[in-house]
Formats: C-alpha cells, structure tokens, sequence
C-alpha cells in the first residue's frame, strides 16, 4: 500500500476512540440454505453460518425431532433465518451470537432491532440481547433486555439485571399484539442513561427505567423460539445493533 | 449514531445489501471445492466435468491487494467455472429499485474463448451453457466467444443479449454495474458511464443472486480475477 491512512482529523488514536459506533448487522443471506429438516445431525455443519463448530452463533435445542436448527432460509426476500420445533410444549430452538459484546454502559446509547415473523401467535419467544442463555424462557438469562411472547398475542417487553434465578421470562404487555405469520419490526434503545424506550413497528411500545435495567452488562443478540404445544416457527429478517464507543 | 429520525425502523427503511471484496474466504470454505457445498456462501457448479479449475484468492503478485477472487477455468472447450451466492435473496419487484456493481478482469478477450457472465440472475447450475434456455430470469452481462461485452436480460424463461459495442482489454480491470429504477427501466453502465437503458424487465417477484461464471471456447484457460461484487436492492 502506497501512503497513508487517513485517520479522522484530529483523532489519529484509532477508529474506536474516533467516536464511530460499533455496529453489528446480519442479512442472514449466507451460509447453508439446502439442509435436510429431518434430523439435527444433518444440520450440525461445520462449515456454514450456523455451524455449531466455528460458527458465527451458538445454536441451542432441546430434543427436538421434527423441526429444525435455524438455517439461511432458501429463497428468503432478502435474506432470512429460520427455525421450527416441533408440537411437544416445551421444544425450543434458538441462537445466540458468540461472545457477549455489546455493554449496556452509562453515556453510552445501544440500539437494537431486528425484523421476524412467527407462524403462529401461541408460541413462547425471547428476542433481544441477553447474557449468555439456552432457555430463555424457562430460565431467563441473568441479565436481559427483550422482547417475549408468552403463549399468546401479546408482545412483551422486559429488562433483568442479575437475574439468573428469576425463572419464567414475565415481561410487561406492550400492548402491541403481533399478527400470525406476519413480519414485525422489533426495536429498543437505551439512552445512555437509564431508561430503554421500546419500539414495534417503528411505533413507540413502551419504556422500562427502573432497577432492572442492566447498565454495567455486556449482552449478546439472542433468538428462541418454544412450542406450547404446537408446531411453531420463528423467521428472522435481520439482526442490527449498534452501540456508542467506549 | 445516526438513526435519521427513523428510530424503532431504521433498518427497515434501508435497502437489503451483499458486498464480498474477497479479502478472506471464511476459513478457507466459502470457494471450497469438496462437499459440502450446499452449506457454502457461494455456490459453484464445474462444467463438464470438472476441467481443471483454479479457484482461490488470488497473491499479492496477481493484483490481489484488497483481496481478489481468482477463478480459471480448464483447458478443454466448454470448461467453466459457475459460481452463484447461495440463498436467491434478491427480489426483483416493480417498485423495488436493484443495482449491482462487480470490479473484474478476464486474462485474455482472445476470439472464439473468453465465456463471461456477470449479474444477477435465477437459479441455473451453468448460466454461459443456459443462458438462452433455462436461466429463467435475471440481468447483467455476457462476454461470449467473439470478444465482445454484451448486455443480457432474462424475462420468464426468454430474453436476449446485445453487444454494447464496448471493447474489453485483456488482463485490466473494468467495473460494470446495472441498477434497476423501479419502474420500467435497466441501466447499464462501463466504467461508470451509462451505456445502456432498457425496457424489458425480468419477471415481477423473481428471486435473482449475484451470479458469475467464466469459462473457455477453446483450449486456452481463461482466468476470471475479481475484485469485488457488490448488489443492493429496497426491502419490500
């Protein structure tokens, strides 16, 4: 390379104390999209974006037979993940990407959003950005900000800070139901401060500012999808995040 | 941060993009030649047979800084290397503008041997072989045996290709891009310059992909280098 880099003005100490945020954004466009749905040895593939071995994201599941991992779907209008569990109440399959990277730090604002679709609207779901978790629901993750359905219609939203104990996700109704089948953009922020103002549809859907809330975490994007009894499906669009420089 | 006062949505307002600059080959398994190939980012079909392929990232020597793709096909006429992003992500759709921009080189523009396509088009396991047949949909450009740089548009199993009476030179780069405005036209471009506008659409929901394939009318290999490709099209 010929010259130098042009480092902004002012600011030649490196691209993360230049004030640029960190960003994080998934397409969900590349990786398998032939996988076999019949059994979850055919979808622990190493190689594509999913795998559980040098993959971008843990995938987690209980026994479930007759779904499947998340996996880039085939033809999905621009690009999409999907994952099924099958009609036993209790099945759940979801991801979760490696390490937990993104603070929940004071002067720090954090946005995430991301764009899904369940088939149904009788499944349990935990969206957002947690600590590490393999079941969400039954177990909330130790400290959380997300968006959950708990059986029903009724889009949830919740915060956990040291949490680890608290059992089933209890969140509070948005107010905002999401539609069967239907894709739903899903978003919070947090103001640097203390208060996470929550978002559906691009329409305000709440806000938590109490001792839930996590500052002094570092959380992770996380998927999951649970049967209470049917067979459901979670299609995720994309997964975005960005979060001030520390 | 700057969320343009679109907070709760933002991302939703921005169209869908792909871009590799082939700086790294994930692990060295996206352009893996072995099965599993259905798990790739990329997904590549060897005709006939599989002729004697290179494929790899090419070296600082071969013009490869910022990373560059180098593809060669075999030797044998009819050799061809096609290579597609997996998933068939991009939906053409009236109202949904789609633009793709690819910055490459071919070794050679010999007659009778240069194979090219470039664009985004339908699912098709060899789109130089099929591109009058079976590529159902799709737009972008050919260079076919004579040398010459063609515009091509598949529409619902038919179409056409046309020369731009634009001249390739061997072993230099040129970059190519079309973008779709969302009503009724395709625009071609060279080197950044309109060459290029059509009124023939590829068919109302079709799901496209960035697609390139190069191959060999004779017994000269021809290499295919890279630099990157890049395509974006509206959310609906």
């Amino acid at each position: 390379m010929t010259g130098t880099i042009n480092l902004p003005r002012g600011r030649a100490t490196g691209m993360r104390t230049s004030g640029l945020p960190i960003s994080f954004f998934d397409h969900f466009i590349s990786g398998g999209v032939t996988i076999s749905d019949a059994a979850l040895a055919d979808e622990s593939d190493p190689y594509g974006h999913f795998g559980t071995g040098f993959g971008t994201y843990i995938v987690f599941a209980d026994t479930n037979t007759t779904g499947f991992l998340p996996r880039i779907a085939a033809a999905g209008d621009g690009g999409h993940v999907e994952m099924k569990t099958d009609a036993t109440s209790g099945e759940r399959v979801g991801f979760q990407l490696y390490g937990c990277s993104f603070a929940v730090a004071a002067k720090r604002r954090l946005y995430f959003e991301t764009r899904l679709k369940t088939a149904n609207v009788t499944a349990d779901m935990f969206v957002g950005l947690a600590f590490t978790a393999t079941d969400p629901h039954a177990d909330a993750p130790q400290d959380y900000i997300a968006f959950g359905l708990t059986g029903d219609a009724d889009i949830e939203i919740g915060c956990g800070l040291a949490d680890s104990d608290a059992g089933d996700f209890s969140g509070t109704d948005s107010t905002v139901d999401i539609v069967a089948d239907t894709f739903t953009t899903l978003a919070f922020e947090y103001d640097g401060a203390s208060t996470v103002s929550f978002y559906v549809n691009g329409a305000a859907a709440g806000t938590i500012a109490d001792a839930t809330v996590p500052v002094g975490t570092v959380l992770s994007p996380i998927f999951c999808i649970e049967s209470n009894g049917a067979a459901e499906t979670l299609t995720v669009d994309y997964c975005a995040i960005e979060v001030d420089a520390g | 941060m700057n969320l343009q006062g679109k907070i709760g949505s933002f991302y939703r307002s921005q169209p869908f993009e792909f871009f590799d600059d082939f700086a790294w080959t994930e692990g060295g398994t996206s352009f893996q030649l072995t099965p599993p190939l259905p798990t790739l980012k990329w997904f590549i079909g060897l005709f006939p047979g599989s002729g004697t392929p290179f494929f790899g990232s090419t070296t600082s020597t071969e013009g490869g800084k910022n990373g560059r793709l180098h593809v060669a096909s075999g030797n044998v006429s009819g050799n061809n290397v096609n290579v597609q992003l997996n998933g068939n992500c991009f939906v053409f759709q009236r109202g949904r503008r789609m633009y793709f921009e690819s910055l490459l080189r071919v070794s050679t523009v010999a007659a009778s041997t240069v194979q090219l396509v470039v664009g985004m088009f339908s699912s098709n396991l060899n789109h130089y072989d099929n591109m009058a047949t079976t590529v159902a949909d799709g737009f972008g450009f050919t260079m076919s045996e004579d040398g010459d740089l063609e515009y091509v548009i598949r529409s619902g199993g038919s179409g056409s290709k046309t020369d731009t009476g634009q001249d390739i030179t061997a072993a230099t780069d040129f970059l190519i891009a079309a973008y779709y405005d969302g009503g009724n036209n395709i625009k071609f471009y060279r080197d950044g310059t309109l060459i290029k506008t059509i009124e023939t659409l590829p068919s109302d929901g079709a799901h496209l992909t960035p697609t390139f394939n190069i191959g060999t009318g004779t017994t000269t290999s021809v290499s295919l280098i890279m630099d990157y490709f890049g395509a974006w099209v509206d959310r609906a």
